[in-house]
């Protein structure tokens, strides 16, 4: 089935096409938004919500980039909403508890492990995922879809609506951020 | 952190690390939620429509029985000023291009 075929199945609402998208961009949908939200519940129930807004809006796809483009653009949207929305959540959770005698919970990013490293570097994985969480939302997705995606900067560029130079520079800033943030970390050990 | 991981190690960690996968039978579970997303958005519409005729027809009712209950009260109005007004003011009032003069006098 070409692209071109799977949209026009799409907008008619054939129950074989949507199988098909969903079979084709699972496993980079579920993928990137597990590497920016870091926990498998969440990523499963934003992947499911980006296919439905996929079979709800396709209607207004104009085809002017690829679909696989459009799909990650509305996956990294939904993922960095979603992200900004717990954060606050988070943050008013602690304003309202710093009221309440006794509690020491705070804002610290819990360990993710993602299901895709092997098991002998689950330990560093983890701390470089720690470190990913805290980078700026743009920095963060430049990083995890060309390292954990594998993208091109032209793709990347593309998805996030920016030029190839931007994305390079921001690559550059979040490795800088990055390393600055494991040292902080290996020094505070 | 132990000392055989260095930032290089953290750093790269991630190279050729596999993709994620959802959990079995994702597809069915997307298909699923967008059936019943569209089923509840049916009966939504439905539900929106049934709610504006309702509406409507309470609101036409409602003028038509006000429109009848004020012409009734009008109708007694006028019923009841005629048995207490002479005839000529009667006359008069319905009639006002008779000429005064053509009326009888009471």
């Amino acid at each position: 089935m070409t692209e071109q075929e799977l949209i026009q199945g799409l907008i008619i609402g054939e129950e074989s096409a949507y199988r098909s998208l969903v079979d084709q961009f699972q496993v980079p949908v579920y993928n990137t938004i597990l590497s920016l939200v870091q926990s498998e519940p969440d990523a499963e129930d934003l992947a499911q919500e980006v296919f439905l807004q996929v079979f709800r809006s396709v209607k207004q796809f104009k085809g002017e980039s690829k679909l696989s483009t459009w799909i990650y653009r509305i996956a990294t949207t939904k993922s960095i909403d979603f992200i900004r929305s717990k954060k606050s959540k988070k943050r008013f959770a602690f304003i309202y508890r710093l009221g309440a005698p006794g509690d020491k919970e705070n804002l610290s990013i819990p360990d993710f492990h993602h299901p895709g490293v092997v098991s002998e570097r689950k330990e560093q994985a983890a701390q470089l995922f720690q470190a990913i969480a805290q980078l700026p939302e743009n920095q963060k997705t430049a990083f995890i879809l060309t390292r954990l995606e594998q993208l091109s900067h032209a793709a990347v560029a593309e998805i996030m609506g920016i030029t190839v130079p931007a994305v390079e520079s921001l690559l550059h800033r979040g490795r800088v951020n990055l390393k600055k943030l494991l040292d902080k970390k290996a020094d505070l050990m | 952190m132990p000392a055989s991981h260095t930032q290089d190690d953290i750093f790269f960690c991630i190279d050729g690390i596999r993709r994620a996968e959802p959990k079995p039978f994702f597809t069915t579970r997307v298909i699923n939620r967008f059936r019943k997303y569209e089923e509840e958005s049916t009966v939504s519409v439905i539900t929106r429509m049934g709610w504006a005729v309702t509406l409507l027809i309470i609101l036409i009712i409602g003028n038509g029985l006000l429109l009848y209950t004020s012409s009734r009260s009008n109708d007694q109005a006028i019923r009841k000023w005629r048995s207490t007004t002479p005839r000529w003011v009667v006359e008069y009032t319905e009639h006002p291009g008779t000429s005064v003069y053509s009326t009888p006098n009471p």
